[in-house]
């Protein structure tokens, strides 16, 4: 039995195939191949061997069909279906949901629409059935309009889902609309404040969309991620590059949108990022083309 | 005068990088820097430097681009003359919005940059060799259009086609890893920035002794 010490490396190493299927169910691990090796010899080639709770054993077998999946083992996805097909019956709504996601790997997402379809006229809030339509509708790359609905219409129903706003805002990036990734990516700030990169994220999409008011607003996310990981090399570049940003852009504002605080404020946040860029690359082989890069930082801040 | 498109010449070294990043990031989009010369009649692709496998931002391309500029000082007229992109989907031809809006904010009044699209299924039959694609077929070049958009086609060959493509799909088949700046950061400031400048030191040293290349 998994103990709360127990590792990964060390269930493989002790065999303990039923161990490493729960342990990778338990972290959510994606290891298909792993899930693959260990749930064969647990069950054996032809899946046949039964084990003393049979609520494990079925478990298993629906881990095994998704991990076939993911390394397009049809053949041994269907023998899963079938003998779980055997002992629950087809009207189980479990059974349903897997037998769709075959579908959708064999590339038969009209029916696992339907199936999808029909779990959710039973329960309109099911959050699996919701995910597993917007991702057939990003498979068969239908019109970005309709994409990002069906995430909506996930994300209406678990707005708390922090991985969901993720792939938001990936989907949003993917489709140039910076200010709708930004929104996105706040959510998943609300989430995980914590997560330096993220903050980092958000400052670049920021930086990207332009404008004083969001170029403060990258600044202080690309100052939070420095904050919370200062080894983080890209976000030391990425603060001397949205501090300088803000400096070109005040330079042609108009005196009304300038702050000369604010200016002030980038130009020693240029001063602290490039300072921060050149200790982590000193003695290495990029240092010279690094200075060379950061010494154009510090002429064009002289002259802004 | 009649107008006359370009002809975009690519380096092995140049072919190779930008083939083993898309292969290595098979699932992303993958994008990076053109290096080389122009003249009215060709563009060189003598290197490429890999930037990201994610949709790239501002600061990010901002310094990237700085960084690049940097690392060719001395190059006599090389240049920054574009941009690659390897699409996300395996069926993708034509570059994203993101990657003419990248071509469209380093374009300067004098020049125009060549966007490069690997086309994915035709590097995928080059390293399993079963359809006998070379490799010139697996890159269409893009100019600026009337409309200002990066879909223009251009002419482009790939130099040393034979010994290019069964070099691309030896070290495909091999599995050789390139990474891109944003692994470099990732990585840490010691790790190598994989591109084809640095091929002594860099994942290209087995192979670029069988280009014949310098």
């Amino acid at each position: 039995m998994m103990g709360p010490n127990e590792d990964l490396d060390t269930l493989v190493d002790r065999k303990d195939h039923l161990g490493v299927l729960r342990y990778v169910r338990a972290h959510e691990l994606r290891e298909p191949s792993l899930v693959v090796a260990h749930g064969k010899s647990l069950l054996g080639e032809e899946l046949s061997k039964n084990l003393d709770d049979e609520a494990a054993r079925l478990s298993v077998l629906e881990q095994l069909c998704l991990a076939a999946l993911d390394v397009n083992d049809h053949e041994l996805g269907e023998k899963c279906l079938a003998l779980l097909k055997e002992k629950v019956g087809n009207e189980s709504a479990r059974f349903r949901r897997l037998l769709a996601r075959c579908l959708e790997a064999a590339g038969d997402y009209e029916q696992a629409g339907l199936i999808y379809d029909e779990l959710l006229k039973d329960n309109p809030a099911n959050l699996v059935a919701l995910q597993r339509k917007y991702c057939i509708a990003r498979a068969q790359q239908k019109e970005p309009e309709e994409v990002v609905a069906a995430l909506n219409e996930y994300l209406g129903q678990q707005l708390s889902d922090v991985s969901g706003w993720y792939e938001m805002a990936k989907l949003r990036l993917s489709l140039a609309d910076f200010k709708g990734a930004a929104y996105a990516l706040e959510q998943v700030v609300l989430g995980s404040p914590l997560d330096a990169d993220i903050h980092r994220q958000l400052a670049e999409v920021y930086a990207t969309i332009g404008g004083l008011e969001n170029l403060v607003l990258a600044r202080k996310h690309m100052a939070q991620a420095l904050e919370l990981d200062g080894s983080n090399i890209r976000a030391q570049f990425g603060l001397v590059s949205v501090a300088n940003q803000y400096l070109e852009e005040s330079a042609q504002a108009g005196k009304k949108e300038l702050d000369e605080h604010e200016r002030l404020v980038a130009k020693e946040l240029v001063k602290y990022g490039s300072s921060e860029v050149l200790k982590t690359y000193k003695g290495t082989k990029m240092f010279a083309a690094v200075t060379r890069v950061i010494d154009d930082y510090a002429d064009s801040i002289e002259s802004l | 005068m009649a107008d006359t498109k370009p002809r975009i010449t690519i380096s092995p070294q140049a072919f190779l990088t930008i083939s083993l990043h898309s292969a290595f990031y098979s699932n992303a989009v993958g994008h990076g820097v053109l290096v080389g010369t122009k003249s009215d009649s060709e563009v060189m692709v003598e290197h490429a430097f890999p930037i990201c496998h994610e949709v790239p931002t501002k600061p990010l391309l901002d310094t990237a681009m700085a960084l690049v500029k940097s690392e060719i000082t001395g190059e006599g007229d090389t240049a920054i003359i574009g941009w690659f992109t390897s699409p996300e989907i395996l069926s993708d031809t034509k570059a994203d919005a993101v990657s003419m809006r990248i071509c469209a904010n380093i374009s300067t009044d004098s020049a125009d940059p060549v966007l490069l699209v690997l086309q994915s299924e035709k590097l995928g039959e080059l390293a399993s060799s079963s359809k006998g694609t070379t490799s010139s077929e697996c890159f269409k070049a893009f100019g600026r259009d009337f409309g200002k958009q990066w879909l223009e086609p251009l002419p482009l060959i790939v130099l040393q086609e034979t010994i290019t493509t069964e070099v691309t799909r030896e070290a495909i088949r091999k599995g050789v890893v390139m990474y891109d700046l944003t692994d470099h950061w990732l990585h840490g400031s010691s790790s190598l920035w994989q591109h084809s400048v640095n091929t002594s030191s860099g994942p290209l040293r087995d192979f670029i002794p069988k280009l014949n290349v310098s």
